[in-house]
């Protein structure tokens, strides 16, 4: 619970404006990484935490049309993205799980 | 060239050339079942089956494989366990087993090999030290096996360089990053991308293709190349966690591109 917790308040300071994307990255990517043992989250939380690490490697600040193609994000867009799975991930983990790999089932 | 009932080997690499036939049912919970006698999950759960170039687990001092497709254990799985604990636990019994056409000559002639894990033996330009044996076991969990085989042959199985490929500017800036993190260059991590004989297709991203190369620091953790699907432009890196990669592999968001 304590790396939930961690993580959680990592992703509010996003969230809330407290903490740009560059400061976001330095605080969460490496935590998640390095400090976050294996199995010490649910699968859901495991995969909810774990996306939100891999998609800072898909954001930039500029990402040209071309790498929008591709899947990149801006800061905003990654934010905005980071919101709305958040709520959803809060409201219901398993929900958004199943939701969440749904995408590629089908 | 030998054919061993389902697949090749090839007998100067000393590497089996195409992947285990249970490996590429990956995904298909049926047919594993049926080459297996396991649910897909189960399958999984064994980093040593996901190490699709190997051969009856690395360990044929007790395991058999009749029809080239699975595998049985000469003196019972319970026993079996026991010894292959004693095997993973030793670099050169380990590289041995996992190389039983060519383990005598490589022992005595490439103990720089064996010190590696084999990962990086041949050809590479990161070198492990002691970290190796975690990383050779990381990069077995992910089928992800490249150990003696040279850059020419590494090419022939995968037909692509990643090096020769165009990285768009914000993958640039990641692989930079990763190359300062870990102390090598974009292009060595590119070079070690090349090598890998697996490449998983990634279902959430539009069907580019994933390839995980293990940390060179042997942290936590694996070093992910993506390519668009066509395989022509390097178009993101980063990294991931093994958990994470294992996971998307039983939920079908990676499959192995066949």
């Amino acid at each position: 619970m304590a790396y939930k917790d961690a993580l959680t308040k990592k992703i509010y300071n996003l969230i809330s404006g407290k903490w740009g994307v560059p400061e976001f990255e330095k605080e969460y990517y490496r935590y998640f990484l390095e400090q976050v043992p294996e199995g010490s989250l649910t699968l859901p939380q495991s995969t909810f935490y774990g996306l939100v690490q891999e998609k800072l490697d898909w954001t930039a600040e500029n990402p040209n049309e071309q790498e929008k193609k591709d899947g990149w994000f801006n800061y905003p867009e990654y934010i905005e993205w980071l919101k709305i799975n958040t709520q959803l991930f809060q409201e219901n983990e398993e929900g958004w799980y199943e939701n969440y790999i749904r995408m590629f089932k089908n | 060239m030998n054919y061993a009932q389902a697949r090749y080997q090839n007998p100067s690499l000393g590497r089996f050339i195409s992947q285990d036939q249970a490996f590429l049912s990956v995904g298909d919970n049926n047919q594993i079942k049926q080459i297996t006698g396991h649910e897909l999950q189960q399958y999984l759960s064994d980093p040593q089956n996901l190490n699709s170039y190997s051969y009856v687990k690395n360990n044929p001092l007790i395991v058999i494989d009749r029809n080239g497709k699975w595998i049985a254990y000469l003196l019972g799985e319970k026993n079996a366990v026991a010894l292959g604990n004693w095997a993973n636990g030793n670099a050169v019994a380990q590289y041995a087993t996992d190389h039983p056409v060519i383990s005598v000559g490589a022992i005595t002639i490439g103990a720089g090999a064996i010190a590696v894990g084999g990962v990086y033996a041949a050809g590479g330009s990161i070198a492990c030290g002691n970290l190796c044996p975690a990383a050779a076991s990381i990069i077995d969990s992910i089928g992800n096996y490249f150990s003696s085989q040279t850059d020419k042959a590494a090419k022939a199985l995968n037909n692509t360089s990643f090096r020769d490929l165009q990285v768009v500017p914000s993958a640039h800036q990641k692989l930079d990053a990763l190359s300062q993190k870990f102390g090598f260059s974009a292009n060595d991590i590119l070079s070690q991308a090349s090598k890998s004989a697996q490449k998983f297709v990634d279902n959430a991203n539009n069907g580019n293709i994933n390839t995980w190369i293990p940390r060179p620091d042997g942290g936590q953790g694996l070093i992910r190349v993506t390519t668009n699907p066509e395989m022509n432009r390097i178009i993101s890196a980063g990294l991931n966690t093994i958990e994470n990669v294992k996971n998307g592999i039983v939920n079908g968001r990676f499959t192995p591109l066949k």
